[in-house]
């Protein structure tokens, strides 16, 4: 038999015209299950993408006492940038430390109406070659001389441990709800492929009767399989960018998101398509189940 | 032959040369159409042989069963058509299952509904036919294929008798052109008005044969 791609997939758009309804039904529900799987994979991304750019450079705060003199705070400036570890340093006043604040928290600086530069330490922001100096090059800069009372040190180390134990909870979690929407997909396109079959039981009894092999009978279900998992993938897709730019709008109105939404971004194309042509896969194999089930045993006559 | 405890046929030994016409006779549920079905491997014997062209039937994979209906063309009482597609449609789909080109298609399929006189319908919905033209379509689908056997359950049973008497003229065309024709039928009308070699069937054993 020679295999004819146009005629299967004319076959399958038809029978996808025939119950517009069912299918609509079908794409938009497999949409919403992936979108929850795009969520998480979203917000795996995020915290990988954090805790990697802590992993890859170390960064230390050193706040200084309120009486260290500028003199004082440039003489240690100095010292730490001859460390070898050491790429920057640099001195924030209490004043840029107040405009970096404003600047963070965008329309919500209204917050900091009545806060004077006063109550913000001086500090020393020191920029390392790895993380794994981190710890190292923190005590010294507690003991190094010159830079007066250094109230504390800032390593971030606590931060990344409490990201890389949310990072594990969230993969964790990730695999369960992938696992659970992929089987949802495959329940939804099983049944949108079985409810299709059993509306054409007279045609498939008469394509078995003329001779059909069951390859030439399961092509246009594949085809049609395949078109519900990429649909409802692509609007999972579509829904996921929607609702990143809708987050990114909101970081701008609300400052209770604003910090953490900044910099909020999607995974990279490549994870998305997958996502989409991924569940064209599971549709593809969802009506392998579904049709191989309803053929077997079932002949003309 | 078929089932444990009640048996659809047994100890039917019966031999069919190429090219002859048969009739299968018997009251309803002498096993008829269950012989038809064992013929186009619609069931399997539990016990027995089949042989169709040198080829035990019986022993052939599932998988090769759909090569060797396209060797044997089936009639139905009910014409087995699909109300929403064409008369063309249904014909074609036939060919359409062995991948022949559309040229081909739309030469072959015109030409076995012409020969059963529905040239002027192709386009036509098989639910705007009479009983007699829907089964001509099914003749003309059971033919395009050119298959070496054609087998006919009752296809007579829903018309009356002067259609009856056309229908069994087109498988007598068949048969004159070298199809080998099986007709499963009650009808004594039709065995009076068709002198052809007669096989009875009575409470699935074979009791007579006129061979």
């Amino acid at each position: 038999m020679a295999l004819r791609p146009a005629y299967f997939l004319r076959k399958a758009l038809e029978s996808i015209r025939r119950t517009p309804l069912l299918q609509l039904l079908a794409v938009s529900t497999i949409g919403v299950s992936l979108l929850v799987l795009g969520i998480v994979v979203t917000v795996v991304h995020q915290v990988d993408a954090f805790t990697a750019r802590w992993d890859a450079e170390g960064r230390l705060v050193a706040y200084l006492a309120e009486q260290a003199s500028p003199a004082q705070a440039d003489a240690a400036r100095e010292a730490i940038a001859a460390w070898p570890e050491v790429t920057s340093v640099r001195l924030r006043t209490p004043e840029e430390a107040l405009g970096a604040l404003r600047g963070a928290l965008g329309h919500g600086d209204e917050l900091l109406q009545g806060i004077g530069p006063e109550l913000l330490p001086p500090s020393v922001e020191v920029t390392l070659r790895g993380a794994a100096d981190v710890e190292a090059v923190g005590a010294r800069l507690k003991a190094l001389p010159g830079l007066g009372e250094v109230t504390s040190v800032e390593t971030g180390a606590d931060l990344i441990e409490r990201m890389r134990a949310v990072r594990g909870l969230v993969r964790v979690g990730g695999l369960v709800i992938g696992t659970l929407v992929m089987l949802a997909v495959v329940f939804i396109v099983s049944n949108t492929i079985r409810l299709t079959l059993f509306a054409r039981r007279d045609e498939i009894e008469i394509l078995q009767l003329v001779g059909a092999t069951h390859r030439f009978i399961r092509a246009p279900y594949y085809i049609e399989g395949a078109l519900q998992g990429t649909g409802g993938g692509l609007l999972a897709v579509g829904l996921l960018f929607g609702l990143h730019r809708l987050a990114l709008a909101e970081a701008g109105v609300l400052p209770d998101l604003a910090v953490g939404l900044d910099g909020l971004t999607l995974p990279p194309a490549t994870v998305l398509a997958t996502l989409a042509l991924g569940a064209g896969v599971v549709g593809v194999l969802s009506s392998h189940f579904a049709v191989g089930r309803f053929l077997r045993g079932r002949e003309p006559g | 032959m078929y089932g444990r405890d009640a048996r659809a046929l047994d100890d039917v030994s019966l031999s069919v040369a190429k090219g002859e016409f048969v009739f299968l006779e018997g009251p309803s549920g002498a096993g008829k159409s269950t012989l038809l079905k064992l013929l186009f491997c619609a069931e399997q014997p539990s016990d027995g042989q089949i042989v169709i062209a040198e080829r035990n039937v019986t022993r052939v994979r599932r998988s090769a069963v759909p090569y060797l209906r396209r060797n044997i063309g089936v009639v139905f009482q009910d014409f087995k058509l699909l109300p929403t597609r064409t008369v063309f449609d249904n014909v074609a789909v036939a060919l359409e299952v062995l991948g022949k080109p559309p040229r081909d298609i739309h030469r072959r399929v015109t030409t076995v509904l012409r020969q059963v006189g529905l040239g002027h319908k192709l386009q036509a919905l098989p639910t705007r036919l009479s009983g007699g033209e829907q089964q001509r379509v099914a003749i003309a689908r059971a033919l395009v294929n050119e298959p070496a056997i054609l087998l006919a359950d009752e296809p007579t049973g829903n018309l009356d008798p002067e259609l009856a008497l056309t229908i069994m003229g087109l498988f007598a065309d068949a048969n004159t052109r070298g199809t080998t024709v099986l007709v499963a039928t009650h009808d004594p009308s039709l065995l009076a008005a068709f002198p052809r070699r007669r096989v009875r069937l009575e409470r699935g054993r074979l009791v007579h044969d006129t061979r």
